[in-house]
């Protein structure tokens, strides 16, 4: 190929990904300049301010709106102390938990490996409700259990408790990819120099884990901060208005314009997106670790000793408040007539057998979901891994348009997303209203996943493996093939789920995207939960929930095992 | 994107991968562009955007097929809020889907055809609607009413315990106990409150925050809430009370009709200006308002705006409801209500979420 071509290719990869990523955002953005077009009045209708405002027109007035009224800002301020207590909560668990299961002879390490990825798979909308039946003050069932109030849920300790229990799996797959891949001989090293393992955790092993934690920390921060029902179910009962809250019902109530007010609203949070991602991309890239050398597959154990008992409490309670409990809470509301109530003839299956086989719709949304998630994680893993090769590899560069493409549209409130692909793909290429238009709102959404989690991999890959490679005659292709998937490859089926999840469940903007037959399983529990009851919505989580673990579950154990055998 | 010239030596081999990635783009490209012209039927389409629930639109899709065999009628069903984000959205993008619109949000209609989104159609079957709840323009007509009343707990609260009305609310005995939906992002919510502080003024609301009560979520939340206990007494739709006790009547909810009356939301019908098809759009239209179309929404426990037609099953006579409303609906309160809509949205959010 020339190097014409080459430009040319490159030049339309990269429009591609701009027009999918970040261009319906731009539009969103231009929209906040802009009055809302109307069409000529009916006859005698004729507004008396004269002739109605041409589409086009420049106005500032949702700036003014948006930014003279003191409401929005303390919005601002609790939607960031908000995210950052979520950050350092997620942190607090992640960290010590990949570092137990991954460098340490902690009692049934390879099993709460596994498990505790697990929260990442209940929709965070579902786990607030869980919660909030767990712990509201009057009738929660652990206060009832008490006896007294000692939980209340609707406080903001309580809505970052949930988001970081949910997204806590971020940090903690990033560092165990990390922990994995990182090579032990320099802990070795410490260690037998008589370093104590703390010591070494704190000089050796944490200052190889920054990118790692980093990125994963940002996902965290741009998740929480563009996070809608946990704040909404939450922190609104806590009187907690967090932007997304305002933005929200800019959009539902505020009217024919309210898309522009929420839009001007949005541009705040498009800089504290861009502004956690720069920060977290320095903190990450200030030391570049090349510990991944390919060359040392023999790893040792931390031995615990007398800490080995309460190292598996602490992972234990861990899995248990972010898993067990809420999956009990909606297990055994699927089973209840009413929600909430405990006795025995309280049980039924009604609800199973109208979710399952009464609803049609149920089961077209469970296939088209199965297909976008499908598409989507696949789509996102393919390109993320050219992306993050690009942004990871120290001889490589990439501009901030990419970050942008990459960052943007994940730190964007759904329904703001969701609003700049309606203005892209309804014309000329009429997209809306089909599954198409879906896979595009989750590949910008979640491509970010897939980025995030394999830069971090590129980065610990020490390039003489690819140098040695190269020399020895290997071209690109062979070079990408037998050097860099290979040591990728746990990066990438991890990312893969990373985006299969949250696709397979999405809400937000599914239903605004969604048109006659193109249900998901998202939309599908709304309905349930604003049309039917809370048990049957929680049938539709069980289910989703189970399906998800067998399939995850089915990878773990086809996954090829050789690479972390000690 | 400016990575790729530093592989000099074998630039030829990154041709694949390049490759491979556009072929994706494009593929996905192309694929997308054939489904959405490939859909050309031979049927008049008509797309109905709609609040109304599933069981609704099913009781209605099999008789409209009967019907107009000519017609091939889609549905968008979602809450109404999410409609209205959708066609906000559609009319930002200058490509309006609906025909006709269906929703429960009366303010958004006036402001629709305000800015000439809607069709005028002066339907001979909306005659027999009442004046006050039709356009007099006639480029929309009520074609259902929610209406927002009380939910007790019935296990916790006997009967003889439960307050009488909207008013009784203020007690102190209420403290912590009282729950409604959230009017910034619910519009039956926005409605009541809408309602509620010009009858009772700013006060009332200053009162229930003071005694901790909850405003959180749409209808269903309130429901859930009631129902666990977790509030003793809600304010919430009929409509949601009615179908959570046919869908399970072990549910311990009891319906208390305000003494000082309910708030009548009036979910109007229109035909959207952009529609393909203007005469097969007011055949539906006019079906909707017809004795099969009203009595299909009875059926979704939601009142029909005719006095003639009965009342969903279990609730009281729509005549009673509507003379002995909170508030009476006029185009002139709605009109007003618009105008105080961003104030009522900031005064609630101030008083009860700050």
């Amino acid at each position: 190929m020339n190097p014409r071509t080459l430009k040319v290719g490159r030049i339309a990869f990269g429009i591609a990904l701009f027009a999918l990523t970040v261009l319906p955002l731009a539009l969103v953005l231009a929209r906040s300049f802009q009055n809302p077009p109307t069409r000529t009045p009916p006859p005698g209708l004729e507004s008396p301010d004269g002739p109605a405002a041409s589409h086009s027109r420049f106005t500032l007035q949702y700036y003014k709106k948006a930014y003279g009224e003191g409401a929005n800002y303390r919005a601002m301020v609790n939607t960031i102390v908000m995210s950052l207590a979520t950050v350092i909560f997620a942190s607090l668990i992640a960290i010590p938990s990949a570092w137990l299961v991954t460098r340490t002879d902690l009692p049934g390490r390879a099993k709460f490996r596994f498990l505790l990825v697990l929260p990442y798979v209940i929709p965070p909308y579902i786990g607030a409700i869980a919660w909030i039946n767990l712990c509201n003050p009057r009738v929660g069932w652990l206060n009832r259990l008490a006896g007294r109030e000692i939980f209340d849920i609707y406080t903001l300790a309580g809505v970052v408790w949930v988001l970081g229990l949910f997204y806590f799996t971020f940090i903690y797959l990033n560092c165990v990819s990390a922990m994995e891949n990182t090579d032990p001989s320099l802990e070795e090293a410490a260690r037998v120099s008589g370093a104590s393992p703390g010591r070494v955790f704190l000089t050796i092993t944490l200052p190889l884990m920054r990118p790692a934690i980093f990125s994963g920390a940002f996902l965290v921060f741009a998740a929480a901060s563009a996070s809608f029902g946990v704040p909404e179910l939450i922190g609104s009962p806590g009187h907690i208005q967090v932007m997304t809250t305002r933005i929200y019902s800019s959009i539902k109530t505020g009217g024919l314009d309210g898309y522009y007010l929420a839009a001007a609203l949005s541009t705040i949070l498009f800089a504290v997106a861009i502004g956690a991602s720069s920060l977290s991309d320095w903190l990450a890239h200030a030391r570049r670790v090349t510990a991944l050398t390919g060359k040392s597959a023999r790893r040792s154990q931390v031995r615990l000793g007398r800490w080995r008992w309460p190292a598996f409490g602490y992972v234990a309670m861990v899995f248990a408040a972010a898993c067990v409990l809420p999956f009990a809470a909606v297990l055994a509301t699927s089973f209840m007539k009413v929600a909430g109530n405990f006795s025995w003839d309280n049980l039924t299956l009604d609800q199973y057998r109208y979710v399952l086989f009464e609803r049609q719709a149920t089961l077209r949304g469970f296939v088209n979901s199965l297909m976008l998630a499908f598409g989507t994680a696949t789509l996102a893993v393919g390109i993320g891994t050219v992306l993050a090769y690009l942004k990871g590899h120290p001889k490589r560069r990439s501009g901030p348009l990419l970050d942008a493409c990459v960052n943007l549209p994940y730190a964007t409130p759904g329904t703001i997303l969701a609003f700049g692909l309606i203005l892209l793909w309804s014309r000329p290429i009429a997209l809306t209203d089909t599954l198409w238009i879906l896979l595009i709102a989750y590949f910008a959404k979640y491509l970010s996943f897939a980025v995030k989690a394999l830069t971090t991999n590129v980065q610990q890959i020490d390039t003489t493996l690819e140098e040695a490679a190269r020399v020895s005659g290997a071209g690109f292709i062979k070079t990408f093939r037998t050097i860099w998937i290979p040591l990728l490859r746990p990066g990438m089926m991890a990312s893969w789920f990373l985006v299969f999840m949250p696709a397979f469940s999405e809400l937000t903007m599914s239903i605004l995207l969604k048109g006659p037959g193109t249900e998901t399983v998202g939309t599908t529990l709304f309905d349930l939960q604003s049309y039917r009851d809370p048990p049957s919505a929680s049938v539709l989580a069980v289910m989703l929930l189970v399906l998800i673990l067998s399939a995850y579950g089915a990878a773990m154990v086809l996954r090829p095992k050789a690479k972390t055998a000690s | 994107m400016t990575a790729l010239p530093e592989i000099n030596a074998r630039r030829s081999n990154l041709k694949p991968l390049w490759k491979i990635a556009l072929f994706c783009l494009v593929g996905v490209a192309a694929l997308g562009a054939t489904l959405s012209c490939s859909d050309a039927p031979r049927k008049q389409t008509i797309t109905i955007y709609t609040s109304l629930y599933e069981n609704v639109i099913s009781e209605i899709s099999p008789i409209l097929e009967m019907e107009f065999p000519d017609l091939n009628v889609r549905w968008y069903q979602s809450g109404s809020e999410e409609v209205l984000s959708k066609l906000n959205a559609e009319i930002a993008a200058g490509s309006v889907k609906a025909d006709i619109i269906m929703t429960s949000d009366p303010f958004w209609y006036e402001e629709l055809k305000n800015a000439g989104h809607l069709m005028a159609y002066e339907s001979p079957t909306a005659a027999q609607i009442p004046d006050a709840l039709r356009d007099p323009d006639h480029f929309y007509v009520t074609v259902r009413v929610p209406v927002m009343v009380m939910v007790a707990n019935s296990d916790s609260l006997p009967e003889g315990e439960r307050p009488a009305g909207f008013s009784a609310l203020t007690d102190a005995k209420w403290a912590g106990r009282v729950t409604m939906g959230n009017p910034l992002k619910s519009g039956t919510n926005f409605t009541t409150v809408a309602g509620v502080s010009k009858k009772y003024g700013w006060e009332y609301y200053e009162t229930l925050r003071k005694n901790d009560a909850v405003s959180a979520g749409g209808n269903s939340s309130v429901i859930s809430r009631v129902s666990t206990g977790e509030a003793d007494v809600g304010i919430v739709l009929l409509e949601n009370i009615l179908k959570t006790k046919s869908d399970n009547p072990a549910a311990p909810l009891e319906i208390i009709y305000p003494a000082d009356g309910a708030v009548i939301v009036p979910s109007p019908i229109a035909i959207t200006s952009a529609t393909a098809n203007p005469d097969a759009a007011r055949r539906v239209y006019d079906f909707m308002l017809s004795d099969a179309g009203q009595e299909a929404i009875v059926h979704a426990n939601m009142y029909s705006p005719i006095d003639r037609i009965a009342p969903p099953r279990g609730a009281r006579p729509w005549k009673e409801i509507r003379e002995g409303a909170l508030l009476e609906w006029s185009p002139e309160y709605l009109r007003a209500t618009i105008e105080r809509r961003e104030e009522i949205k900031d005064e609630f959010s101030r008083i009860m979420f700050e």
